[in-house]
């Protein structure tokens, strides 16, 4: 672990409790829905711990991990009852990036404000489920 | 009719990620993200060659026909309904500047002048699979918009603070109805125009006025057909994604199931399994949507999507009809023929 030298003892010890829970869910039956919110009730943690957040977005964005991948639903806001669309690869790293922008999949025209109109979830990356079956 | 203009009523009306994109790639345009990534400059339109502004216009036509319907069907014999398809074919359309234009589409303030137009009668379409009478309209509707609670707050007394704040528009859109007779079939369907961000109340007149067409041409008061049966049929038929369900069982309460948003059928939903299985025979379903996948010639994929929109008082009412179904992402006729096909047997 010495490349994760950069990390606390705090956030190694939340990197380790996210891995368990994130294993148990995977070899389980009924494994969830893999939000922020519901991620931190599996490891008793709060969503506004900065050291949650931290550990969540390594798991998901370091190279040396990648377990967890980052998917977006869109809630049309001219749809109140929208129960969500979710985002393909491309329209998802048109999204996250710095200059980014998302175009409304009913209308074909760009989302004003867009961020406030996502929502993350995770779901395993391909190299942990290779891991898990492997 | 120019690709510029083709492209305007193309964006004013079909649904982008489903429909819109789909249309353009199957006809071998370009498509990026979203229009203004997609819209090619004027150089660009002006080297489309003449046959495939011809393809582009006939694509945008059948969406017209086929895309965003509410569905109701009458029975009629064959005999009659090939009377009123020689009628129809001998009949002039409307002078009415709707139908001139047609498939263009006018500004919203030259419609304000104009205020509500009935169905017109625009044009007759014989295909190998049916023929359809298209009819334009222009109707006014309030659509509901989100405003941001910053732009508006200097103007809100006090010291109020809102989250969301609504404004409501009062929109005017050109409407596309049509009546589609199946070749060989004993029956007519009336297409009225359904856009996705209308009130639920958005078809009726295009409805009675159809129907009033139909009764007149045939000579006899029709009635719309009850499509309550295949409500059943289709839960219980193999094919299709099953994407929306509202039924009851034995218990106090009143179920509804949506899966659009994935790729996965409510059939094969755990949940829903379990619990059908637990319930058996007493589980009766009222509301049904179904979303097919059907390859076009280009190895592209539709995926039409209709929904019979039952409520609970279909089954406990007496004598309570469902006569409308909901056809939404149709591409074109072929979508059309296919959702039909799925509701004829019940006709």
């Amino acid at each position: 672990m010495s490349e994760l030298a950069f990390l606390s003892e705090r956030e190694l010890l939340m990197c380790e409790k996210l891995i368990e829970v994130i294993s148990s869910r995977l070899a389980s039956r009924a494994q969830g829905v893999w939000t922020y919110s519901n991620l931190a009730k599996w490891t008793g943690s709060k969503v506004g711990d900065p050291v949650f957040m931290n550990c969540v977005n390594l798991l998901a964005m370091h190279p040396d991990f990648r377990v967890l991948e980052m998917h977006l639903l869109f809630f049309d806001p001219e749809d109140p009852e929208s129960d969500g669309i979710p985002l393909d690869d491309e329209q998802t790293a048109h999204a996250l990036a710095a200059d980014g922008f998302l175009v409304n999949p009913r209308t074909g025209d760009r989302v004003q404000n867009y961020k406030s109109t996502i929502v993350p979830y995770f779901k395993p990356s391909k190299r942990l489920e290779d891991g898990a079956h492997g | 009719m120019d690709v510029s203009g083709i492209m305007d009523s193309l964006r004013y009306r079909a649904p982008w990620q489903k429909v819109a994109r789909v249309i353009l790639k199957n006809q071998g345009f370009h498509v990026g993200q979203g229009w203004d990534d997609t819209l090619p400059d004027i150089d660009a339109l002006h080297a489309v060659g003449a046959a495939d502004a011809a393809k582009l216009e006939d694509a945008l036509i059948e969406h017209l026909i086929a895309g965003e319907k509410s569905l109701q069907f009458y029975s009629a014999s064959r005999e009659n309904l090939d009377w009123l398809l020689a009628t129809a074919r001998k009949s002039s359309p409307s002078k009415h500047e709707l139908v001139s234009i047609f498939p263009g589409i006018l500004p919203e303030p030259a419609l304000a002048v104009m205020g509500d137009v009935p169905p017109k009668f625009c044009k007759i379409i014989d295909t190998d699979i049916g023929s359809a009478l298209i009819f334009v309209a222009s109707r006014a509707y309030q659509k509901r918009v989100k405003l941001s609670p910053d732009s508006i707050k200097a103007s809100v007394a006090g010291d109020l603070e809102f989250d969301s704040i609504i404004g409501i528009i009062n929109h005017r859109a050109v409407v596309y109805d049509a009546i589609w007779i199946p070749a060989d079939a004993e029956f007519a369907v009336v297409l009225a125009d359904y856009p996705t961000d209308v009130t639920t109340d958005f078809p009726v007149p295009s409805h009675l006025a159809l129907r009033k067409f139909l009764s007149k041409q045939l000579k006899e008061d029709v009635e719309a057909s009850n499509l309550f049966e295949s409500v059943a049929t289709l839960y219980g038929a193999p094919d299709g994604d099953l994407v929306e369900l509202g039924f009851i069982t034995d218990d106090d309460s009143v179920k509804h199931l949506k899966a659009r948003q994935g790729k996965k059928s409510l059939r094969k939903d755990s949940y829903h399994s379990a619990g059908s299985k637990e319930v058996g025979e007493s589980l009766q379903p009222f509301r049904v949507a179904v979303r097919w996948g059907r390859k076009l010639s280009s190895g592209l994929t539709s995926h039409p999507e209709l929904l019979l929109p039952g409520t609970s008082r279909h089954i406990f009412g007496v004598n309570h009809l469902l006569t409308e179904a909901v056809f939404r992402n149709g591409l074109n006729l072929g979508d059309l023929g296919l959702i039909i096909s799925k509701l004829a047997a019940n006709i």
